[in-house]
């Protein structure tokens, strides 16, 4: 595998996982030892139990790695839905992604209220409201969800929209569920660099 | 329902790695007829027309009765569940909802009761399997009704 392409596998297929690697993740030494102390005790290690499980399950980033659809747009959708769901994992890295990119405090702290405030372009608010009404699932999407993201977006961004909903979608589940910790994955994102 | 888009057609490559979630969990060791319990009860929950009518069907022809599909809405009311049935539904139907209080511990240590480290993570990825078709077809109003068993078996192969 060229050197190229390990590094798309890296930032791409590990892409919502992967923000434990920047740099700011633990921003202050006090802070890094209150997150310590008080840390959740992982239920199972999902990469040493679930490896091939876990392998099938990046593969779904691949929709959004190759995707037209701007990468701050997925950002904003990751940590919304990660702020629906309530995974913390999830939401430390999706936010330091955001940051990483020069977005505004603002524009990470008011996406819970997204839909009250000018922060966001048209197109943005479609994507949260396609994300947050395919995250819910109460009732389906409506009519006037999917006419807004239409406008937006062609139909192969819709899928691959909905994709990376799913992904992350996908990731917060494992995250809560098996109260993973961060860095875990950190074995596998070595595996994947040494092939 | 008019269907919207056609996903599959539209963008076959995006959807792709989700077949190999399938074909991952065709592997299980978990048994085949309770991940259909499971895709079952999910579908249900999220209300997806297509992903109900495919995996009642899909049960049916496994030799499932009819009776344990027909009450599975109301499964803990029910004496037709057997304990690790229960376990797995109530484990399953807590990774579906998530939310801010997400996987009780009482939930997760029942779960433990019945299945190994692995099978408890490939019941999680089930759900997360079902629930990501559930999310296309409900997206994109993928039509329901005409779906024949094993229809797309050779997808997840």
């Amino acid at each position: 595998m060229a050197a190229g392409s390990k590094n798309l596998l890296f930032k791409n297929i590990f892409s919502p996982l992967s923000n434990f690697f920047h740099p700011g993740h633990y921003i202050h030494k006090s802070d890094s030892f209150i997150i310590k102390s008080q840390k959740m005790k992982q239920r199972i290690n999902v990469y040493e139990k679930g490896m091939r499980a876990m392998k099938t399950l990046y593969g779904l980033g691949l929709a959004t790695s190759n995707s037209t659809v701007e990468q701050t747009i997925l950002d904003l959708v990751f940590t919304r839905v990660s702020q629906i769901n309530g995974c913390a994992y999830c939401l430390e890295g999706d936010t330091a992604k955001l940051r990483e990119k020069e977005q505004s405090p603002q524009r990470v702290f008011l996406l819970n209220a997204w839909r009250e405030t000018s922060l966001y372009s048209a197109k943005e608010k479609a994507a949260l409201a396609w994300a947050e009404a395919l995250t819910a699932l109460k009732g389906g999407v409506p009519d006037e969800v999917y006419a807004a993201a239409k406008a937006e977006f062609t139909d192969e961004e819709l899928v691959e929209l909905t994709m990376a909903v799913i992904t992350i979608n996908a990731y917060n589940r494992v995250n809560i569920t098996f109260r993973v910790s961060p860095g875990a994955h950190a074995v596998v994102f070595a595996g994947a660099q040494e092939k | 329902m008019i269907q919207r888009i056609n996903p599959y057609q539209k963008s076959f490559k995006a959807i792709r790695p989700l077949f190999a979630v399938g074909a991952y969990l065709n592997r299980s060791s978990v048994e085949q007829r309770l991940l259909h319990l499971v895709y079952l009860r999910i579908s249900q929950i999220n209300g997806c027309a297509y992903c109900i009518d495919m995996h009642s069907k899909d049960l049916l022809a496994m030799g499932e009765i009819e009776a344990r599909l027909f009450v599975l809405d109301a499964w803990r009311e029910a004496a037709l569940y057997s304990y690790s049935e229960r376990a797995a539904l109530d484990f399953a139907e807590a990774v579906n909802k998530v939310g801010p209080h997400g996987v009780p511990d009482a939930v997760f240590e029942q779960a433990q009761q019945y299945f190994s480290d692995e099978e408890l993570i490939d019941l999680a990825v089930a759900v997360i399997s079902v629930s990501s078709y559930n999310r296309i077809n409900i997206a994109f109003h993928t039509e329901a009704g005409n779906y024949q068993p094993g229809q797309h078996k050779a997808l997840v192969n």
